[in-house]
């Protein structure tokens, strides 16, 4: 072993900081998420927003627990449940002409009928829906349970 | 000897980023990030839990940025929160402060090892020793490792100490630290000195 220790005050931190970004760095998943914060809505304020948000149909509620809270997201023929309970996220999708996409920070999740999502993640997470028909896009905030 | 200069625009960038200049904002959570995550830390919990104590911290900054009466005190609110979030977090988990890591045991050896993982290892075990700090210094130490470091006033507010004790306290905890550094990793240097 080779550090010298006895240093002074200001050394001993400069060498410390050289441990703790080597040991113990900020995760880059922090980093991501703190620079989306100003964007991520609450799912509470953003439904009232999207309630009047055509063609985008919103339902909250449909299950509300401790296990976990449901909301139905709908454009079109195109219907995502979405299950958030304390460590994942469950979607289940219908509809044939639209495509939905989902993303969280760790990014996107491919949504289809057969499989729908599945996110571990805990609540409070953020994500986006997008639903896409050709040129159609219709894309919720950053939404947070 | 290096000398850090304080956190000298926070005021600028919040002003900045309450005007929606999302360059500022980058800039804030760059700059803070890691004051946050030193507090989470600091406070013994394991990285998934400070994850999420530095994510919800951000989350309520970027809520209140707009009505922060002073914002130089940005640092001192982030801490803050962070702080209360970790005591929140902990009794709601009651999860120990982890022990001091196995690593210290294999201290010692004879085995030749090559210089980079000597280095990786040391590094663990001076790590460790900072984490055996009592919690009070090992929250100081944690934020003075913060670059640019905090203001004494921030260290005060999150320690709940005066701001006229934040400098001797440092001392003595970088004192203790580095016996403890002696001991542990280098005994033959303490021994010296």
């Amino acid at each position: 072993m080779s550090m010298n220790f006895d240093v002074g005050d200001e050394d001993l931190l400069q060498l410390l900081r050289t441990v703790a970004a080597a040991e113990d760095p900020v995760p880059r998943s922090v980093l991501d998420f703190a620079k989306l914060a100003p964007s991520i809505v609450p799912l509470d304020r953003a439904l009232a927003e999207l309630l009047d948000e055509r063609p985008l149909v919103v339902a909250a509620g449909l299950r509300d627990s401790d296990v976990g809270q449901q909301y139905r997201f709908a454009v079109g023929d195109a219907t995502v449940y979405v299950d958030i309970s304390a460590t994942t996220i469950v979607g289940e999708f219908e509809g044939d002409e639209w495509a939905v996409e989902f993303r969280d920070l760790g990014g996107v999740v491919d949504v289809d009928v057969q499989q729908g999502i599945f996110v571990a993640t805990s609540r409070g997470k953020p994500f986006v829906l997008t639903f896409r028909r050709g040129e159609d896009v219709v894309t919720t905030d950053w939404l947070r349970s | 000897m290096s000398q850090v200069q304080p956190i000298d625009n926070v005021e600028a960038l919040v002003l900045a980023s309450r005007s929606g200049d999302q360059e500022a904002w980058a800039q804030l959570v760059d700059r803070l990030s890691p004051l946050v995550w030193s507090v989470a830390r600091s406070f013994g919990l394991d990285r998934h839990d400070a994850v999420d104590v530095s994510q919800t911290t951000w989350l309520q900054f970027a809520r209140h940025v707009a009505s922060i009466a002073e914002p130089r005190k940005a640092p001192g609110w982030l801490t803050t929160t962070a702080r209360r979030e970790c005591i929140r977090m902990v009794k709601a988990s009651r999860r120990e402060t982890p022990t001091p890591s196995a690593a210290l045991d294999w201290m010692g050896t004879d085995d030749p090892v090559d210089h980079e993982v000597e280095a990786d290892a040391e590094r663990r075990l001076i790590w460790d020793v900072v984490n055996e700090l009592p919690e009070n210094c090992r929250v100081l130490v944690k934020m003075f490792l913060t670059d640019p470091p905090p203001s004494y006033e921030t260290v005060a507010e999150v320690l709940q100490i005066s701001v006229n004790a934040v400098g001797p306290k440092r001392s003595r905890c970088l004192g203790g630290l580095r016996t403890l550094l002696h001991q542990r990793i280098n005994p033959s240097a303490g021994d010296e000195s």
